[in-house]
């Protein structure tokens, strides 16, 4: 098979079964998932990828990143972690609201704030979840979701019960 | 009164040339801490290695009992034999003996008949060993005890529990501890956070019908890594998930292994039977939230919630604290593996408490755990001496506001002293969580060692320990008025000495020991008051610090960015002596909190300090029998609040 998108050392699968095949030839370290190319709600997407690494008994052998130009702040990449990803990449929307148009500030200024900011709010949504690491305790944790105002459809599709549920 | 608790947990495990250990003694040692449960489950236990050819399931089963024998052979089960143990609320208990054919075949069909008969709540095997037996159920330990008469049985290991049900019912024995695997039982007191990325990792490996209790998962993920070819102790070390800048965990398996690892506040025992060997093992989380006492003597290992279970099968055990993130393991043929702590630290507890004294106002022997201050008020007198203490709390607690002195000899239960206004105590022996919470004033002293969560929001009066104390002491101490507490500790401490402190005095002399004095993350989040450590403490151990990968990243970027020339990267505290103007407000800004981690100074005392301690150690010294004065020309290790 052919690779045609790779960035750094991860491939860019254009669908899940493109991600399965590699994940079986076993060469690629990780994949990334981009909700823009697959066009799919990437929430949805990053679940079933984790799902089916799964059931294929290889998910902890890769890396799954989550890319989306819709995401927008820590809930988003806390939300995604929990729904399987091991990382999540940032849109550049976020870094040019947070410089600001027409800002006089400092960009540098600027771009740290929003950074040491998301690193504090991830601590934050660890803390009050009861866990200490992200990477052991977060990733793939569903039980630490719950959903509201989900159809039950989707909210089964991505394993996670709804407000109230023990 | 309903006075809700965690869980209690007990283990203990034989040496070679050690008789059995009786199934009774172990309902005693249980049934010491059942405060701590509820009636909502309680369940034993025992491992008795024998020589066979044959594996005992036991299974729960809400049907006929003798359909389930059927349903096991359409599995391809041998049953050899079948008895119906017990009937109780109309969930019948049943032992099978199977014979190994095919010892992989026969997991598989456990594992499917768990799964087939779980969905629909027909029944559940919840024992399966070679040497295991489990007896489980709804009630308190002495209940369940008396149901399958456990007194009869003796065995090389034991594991009890008393359950306070948090987040699974506790109206069926399903949910009832030891939960068990092939030759894997565990008991735990906690809350596992970390439960749905464990059940993702079981079920990704194909495991499946789990009756959805946070603990179970522990026996499934026990028995999963061993059977990857892994030691106990590796295996325990992935599940006791340390901290990533111990390094202890190689990077292969830190990476393999994610979401097998358990975080959350957790004390879970484990046995296990590898077929030539059993195993004990004693798990504390890393911030060590439960209570955990290891203990040993010439014929036993013990693990439990609390001192007085130890104590009432051995008073002369040698007993020690498991170090936050740690783990004990020993087993019946290689003795200790792992002993939680350093060797040197573990000699530093203190010695076994003498129970007695001559003349005695009373023997507590006989009162129950919280009924010690009515006697001691019904003696009339204001001095008042008790011996045989063993567990009993809230002692003080219903004392009038000043004028009593009470000298207690034994291990004294938890939340002693709390709220004393000026009411005098003196512990001739150890004392468990939680003493001198919220103190106004008076004093407290302990010859032995006091546990965790000493002296927290002390505000006034002196507490001292003659020997070690525990985990997140002195947190939040504060002063006001013209009050100011004073707490001296004359051995060492663990983690989180002194967390959000905003008043008073702490000090810690170190006499017994030789190593470290204290734990990590020493005066995090302060805010007020001092502390003194005898000796060097290492920076690195100063309030929560990035470690030092974030801290060389950092470095890095600052000096990409031509705010600084080369700096090695060394401790984050290190690095920050070192670091100044605009780069210094950086690294503030990403790695700290508003009240910024703590000032850090190594030196001799001032003189206004030595004036101060001299005084509060002079007393101590009167009161312990000790030369502490004589120490305090040399160096000190002295924290204070952040200078911003």
């Amino acid at each position: 098979m052919v690779h045609k998108t790779k960035i750094g050392s991860y491939f860019v699968p254009e669908d899940l079964d493109e991600m399965e095949d590699l994940a079986n030839e076993g060469e690629v370290p990780g994949f990334i998932l981009d909700e823009d190319l697959l066009g799919e709600d990437i929430e949805l997407v990053i679940s079933e990828a984790d799902l089916r690494l799964k059931e294929a008994g290889v998910r902890n052998r890769y890396d799954l990143l989550a890319k989306s130009s819709k995401l927008r702040d820590s809930a988003d990449v806390f939300k995604l972690v929990a729904l399987g990803a091991d990382s999540v990449i940032m849109p550049f929307t976020i870094l040019e609201v947070a410089i600001g148009e027409g800002s006089k500030g400092n960009l540098k200024e600027r771009t740290f704030n929003l950074i040491a900011g998301m690193r504090k709010e991830i601590a934050l949504l660890a803390g009050s979840a009861g866990i200490y690491s992200i990477q052991s305790s977060l990733t793939g944790n569903r039980e630490l979701l719950r959903a509201i105002n989900l159809n039950s459809y989707l909210a089964r599709k991505i394993r996670v019960r709804q407000a109230g549920s023990l | 009164m309903i006075s809700p608790s965690g869980c209690g947990v007990f283990g203990i495990l034989r040496k070679p040339h050690a008789p059995k250990i009786p199934g009774d003694k172990v309902v005693t040692a249980i049934d010491a801490v059942s405060y701590r449960g509820s009636d909502k489950g309680a369940g034993f236990a025992v491992f008795n290695k024998e020589e066979g050819n044959y594996y005992y399931l036991k299974a729960f089963f809400l049907d006929d009992p003798s359909k389930m024998k059927r349903v096991m052979e359409d599995q391809g089960l041998q049953v050899l034999e079948e008895q119906v143990e017990v009937e109780d609320s109309g969930v019948c208990s049943c032992n099978y003996k199977v014979s190994i054919g095919n010892i992989a075949q026969l997991r598989k069909a456990v594992r499917n008949l768990n799964e087939m008969l779980w969905p629909d709540r027909r029944g559940r095997i919840y024992s399966m060993g070679r040497s295991l037996n489990v007896f489980k159920g709804v009630g308190y330990p002495k209940d369940i005890a008396k149901i399958y008469d456990v007194s009869k049985y003796s065995g090389d290991m034991w594991l009890a529990h008393t359950r306070q049900p948090t987040n699974s019912p506790g109206s069926y024995p399903y949910w009832s501890h030891p939960f068990s695997s092939f030759d894997v039982a565990i008991v735990h007191n906690g809350d596992v956070s970390s439960f749905g990325a464990n059940l993702e990792f079981l079920q990704s490996r194909g495991w499946g019908g789990f009756v959805g209790t946070d603990s179970e998962v522990m026996a499934f993920l026990f028995e999963e890594l061993i059977s990857e070819g892994l030691t106990v102790e590796e295996v325990s070390k992935i599940l006791v998930n340390p901290s990533r800048r111990t390094s202890a965990i190689s990077p292969h398996h830190d990476y393999l292994y994610r979401n097998a690892r358990l975080d959350g506040p957790f004390t879970a025992i484990i046995g296990y039977d590898s077929g030539e060997d059993l195993y004990i093992v004693g798990l504390a989380d890393r911030s060590k939230f439960r209570p955990v006492l290891i203990g040993e003597d010439e014929y036993y290992y013990y693990i439990a919630s609390e001192e007085s279970q130890i104590r009432l099968m051995s008073r002369e055990a040698k007993v020690w604290t498991l170090n936050p993130g740690s783990y004990f393991i020993a087993s019946l043929k290689k003795g200790v593996i792992s002993y939680g702590r350093d060797i040197e630290e573990i000699r530093s507890f203190s010695a076994y408490p003498s129970f007695t004294s001559s003349d005695y106002d009373i023997d507590a022997s006989r009162v129950g755990y919280k009924d010690l201050n009515r006697e001691i008020l019904k003696t009339g007198k204001k001095e008042v001496k008790v011996i045989n203490v063993m567990g009993h709390r809230y002692v003080g607690l219903t004392f009038p506001r000043a004028g009593m002195k009470v000298r207690l000899y034994g291990v004294v239960g938890n939340a002693m002293a709390n709220l004393n206004e000026n009411n005098e105590f003196y512990v001739y022996g150890n004392v468990a969580d939680d003493c001198c919470d919220t103190m106004h004033g008076g004093k407290v002293v302990i010859t032995g060692d006091a546990r965790d969560v000493l002296a927290q929001t002390l505000q006034g009066g002196k507490v001292f320990v003659g020997g070690n104390a525990g985990n997140r002491v002195g947190i939040q101490m504060r002063e006001y008025a013209n009050k100011r507490p004073y707490l001296v500790i004359g051995g060492r401490v663990d983690d989180y000495l002194g967390e959000y402190m905003a008043g008073g005095v702490i000090v810690v002399l170190g006499l017994r020991v030789k190593g470290e004095k204290t734990g990590n993350f020493v005066g995090t989040g302060m805010v007020g008051g001092k502390i003194f450590v005898r000796g060097k403490v290492e920076p690195e151990k100063i309030g929560i610090q990035p470690n030092r990968l974030e801290v060389a990243r950092l470095l890095k970027a600052l000096k990409m960015e031509g705010y600084i020339d080369d700096i090695e990267p060394t401790s984050y505290v290190d690095v920050m002596n070192r670091l100044k103007g605009e780069a210094k407000k950086y690294a503030r800004r990403l790695f700290e909190e508003k009240v910024g981690i703590p000032t850090y100074e190594y030196r001799e005392l001032n003189e206004e300090e030595a004036k101060e301690l001299k005084e509060i150690l002079r007393e101590y010294d009167a009161d312990l029998g000790t030369n502490a004065t004589e120490l305090l020309g040399e160096k000190f290790t002295v924290i204070s609040p952040s200078r911003g």
